[in-house]
């Protein structure tokens, strides 16, 4: 499956469209489990462990788009598009949607 | 005991250096300014470590081409690429934009972190590439969440970027003087690094 953030995917030309499909999930951490990360909140700078953290639930919401796009017998997901939003705190909701498509590979002439 | 009415840590790094007979309220505030000063000395300090070894950085990954711009239709083969970092404020810095919020106007400390941490995952695309032998990441787009870990703790600020990132069919693409790539809209694309 071939995943890309640009209308068309080069090499590729778009057969069909299949619909818009999507994946998302909402992930929390407890703060004081973490030691660094609340020493990091009285220092300042990067909070190793949440960047691992959303990092991993933005691997599982591409995930979920692409077995999505799989149901639909795609090639291939384009233009797609990520979205956060920290729902309350300690959690974030993370959206992924793109265009499922159908794809053909351009023969060189 | 005269020095009851403040915490005990404070008594205890007092009892050191401190004659016995300044009072307790002065002790109080003395240290407690001591204790934002240092970290306020040790978070600037982080901040101007960070931001040297992003200069040197952006000077290591010149030659990975990152744009905003649609690929070329030649390119050998393309996919998503995805880069963040979550950077917290130290306890002064966030003191002092909750200070500035009281007045409005410009938060440049939230905007330095911002754009501290933009350049960031900037050259963690730059990296990833480098390592898997991408030559360029095309249409690079930014997304900024502020969220709150914890009930006390400070706003920190996710940085996201994703692209899709290339590997052009000639890898020296960019470095021949006069190799000129076509875009998916047909603009050209200049070579712009040697």
């Amino acid at each position: 499956m071939i995943l890309t953030n640009t209308e068309t995917v080069p090499g590729y030309t778009i057969e069909t469209s299949l619909g818009l499909v999507q994946g998302t999930t909402v992930r929390a951490k407890h703060v004081g489990r973490d030691i660094t990360a609340a020493l990091k909140n009285i220092i300042g700078g990067e909070l190793g462990s949440y960047t691992s953290l959303m990092s991993e639930a933005r691997a599982e919401a591409i995930e979920r788009l692409k077995s999505e796009a799989r149901m639909l017998g795609a090639d291939g997901v384009v233009n797609i598009r990520l979205g956060t939003a920290a729902i309350s705190s300690g959690a974030a909701e993370i959206l992924a949607y793109g265009t499922a498509v159908k794809l053909s590979p351009v023969t060189k002439s | 005991m005269a020095r009851s009415n403040y915490p005990g840590w404070m008594s205890w790094i007092a009892d050191w250096y401190v004659p016995q007979d300044v009072p307790g309220f002065v002790i109080f505030f003395g240290q407690s300014i001591l204790f934002g000063l240092s970290i306020w000395a040790l978070a600037l300090w982080l901040v101007k470590r960070h931001e040297k070894n992003l200069a040197e950085r952006e000077a290591k990954y010149r030659h990975i081409h990152l744009t905003h711009m649609a690929p070329p239709l030649e390119a050998a083969s393309a996919h998503l690429m995805l880069a963040s970092v979550v950077l917290s404020h130290s306890l002064s810095r966030t003191f002092l934009a909750n200070l500035k919020k009281l007045f409005g106007g410009r938060i440049k400390i939230y905007e330095d972190t911002i754009n501290r941490g933009r350049r960031e995952v900037m050259m963690r695309l730059a990296e990833e590439a480098h390592q898997k032998g991408i030559d360029a990441v095309y249409n690079i787009r930014f997304l900024t969440t502020g969220m709150r870990f914890g009930q006390r703790g400070g706003l920190s600020f996710e940085m996201l970027a994703y692209g899709t990132a290339v590997r052009l069919p000639a890898r020296t693409g960019f470095s021949d003087e006069n190799a000129v790539t076509t875009s998916a809209y047909g603009e050209t694309i200049e070579p712009t690094r040697a």
